[in-house]
């Protein structure tokens, strides 16, 4: 394996990627050159850090954030039950068909007692 | 940062590896050019190019699988160099950048070209001057290498010919260690494969 590989990394050796175009140095110089003549491209908070303007900006909408974090109440939040009545109306059959039953602690735990006591059972059956 | 741990080239290929040490192997001139590049000087500019560009083309000519669109990310990268001079003496390592926005560019320009297929017939290897029998091994490698897919052809470019660790180009392309180390190892299984199978 380990020489396989080394096998193909040795002709990977002998070889070599082509080098760019002649006519390319010439190109992109002239490109660049003509972007080195204008004025350099900030970096974002750079420019925040000089400009008054975004300043003022970056600061008012980190208050806004903040207080409306603070101050908004949380539990203003529609619960689930209020969309099925929204989609069901005043139908209470068809409500019935929607809501689906949610899992309840008190049958899950008895759930699981009858479950094991039947595979005891089965169990003592297979025994006997 | 990492020191820069070069392969052993094999011993029967000395006269001929592609890896031989090149001034974009030494850490000297990067940090001057650099700085020329910032003050706006043409001829940092020139230097650059001279010292970078072959390394640069030859990422995104494996990335993009085509010469034309490998010279459009060259220029546009060198565009961007010079675009943003201000922050590029604050660069810890401007080889690993250059390779970082040849490597983003080269993205974009393909999603911008939506080419699925490379337009000319293997261009990813070529045989060292002087070197008669290699032309051919060189086509039929590079057929090879064309099957590959373009992330696996990156980052066995990056290793093989840049001469970057796994970890180098993890942060490069901003991919974990891990991953660049098993597309590395998953490109030269395919590709020992491929040699042994194609007669």
């Amino acid at each position: 394996m380990t020489d396989q590989r080394q096998d193909t990394e040795t002709i990977l050796a002998t070889l070599e990627p082509p080098g760019p175009p002649v006519a390319l140095r010439d190109r992109v110089l002239r490109r660049a050159g003509a972007a080195l003549d204008r004025p350099p491209a900030q970096d974002p908070w750079v420019r925040i850090y000089v400009s008054r303007p975004l300043r003022v900006a970056w600061a008012a909408t980190v208050l806004v954030l903040v207080v409306a974090n603070v101050f908004l109440p949380r539990t203003n939040r529609r619960p689930r039950e209020s969309f099925i009545e929204g989609a069901t109306g005043r139908t209470p059959e068809l409500r019935e068909v929607v809501d689906v039953p949610r899992l309840r602690e008190a049958y899950v735990s008895f759930d699981a007692f009858t479950a094991s006591a039947f595979a005891g059972s089965r169990r003592k059956e297979k025994t006997s | 940062m990492e020191a820069i741990v070069e392969p052993a080239p094999p011993a029967n290929v000395e006269a001929t590896t592609a890896h031989e040490p090149s001034a974009w192997d030494e850490p000297a001139p990067w940090r001057e050019v650099f700085e020329g590049v910032a003050a706006g000087r043409r001829e940092a500019l020139a230097r650059l190019y001279d010292l970078a560009s072959k390394r640069m083309f030859g990422l995104a000519l494996w990335r993009t699988g085509n010469t034309e669109d490998a010279a459009e990310v060259v220029q546009e990268a060198f565009v961007r160099v010079a675009e943003q001079r201000a922050r590029l003496v604050t660069i810890r390592d401007p080889r690993w950048w250059l390779l970082e926005i040849t490597h983003r560019i080269a993205i974009d320009v393909t999603r911008r070209r939506r080419r699925t297929e490379p337009l000319e017939d293997h261009p990813y290897l070529s045989a060292p001057a002087g070197d008669p029998g290699s032309p051919v091994d060189a086509r039929r490698v590079s057929a090879l290498v064309a099957r590959l897919s373009p992330k696996q052809r990156e980052v066995v470019y990056l290793h093989h010919y840049a001469g970057m660790s796994h970890s180098e180009i993890g942060r490069s392309l901003g991919i974990p260690t891990f991953t660049a180390a098993s597309r590395y190892r998953l490109g030269l299984a395919t590709l020992r494969r491929l040699i042994t199978r194609t007669p």
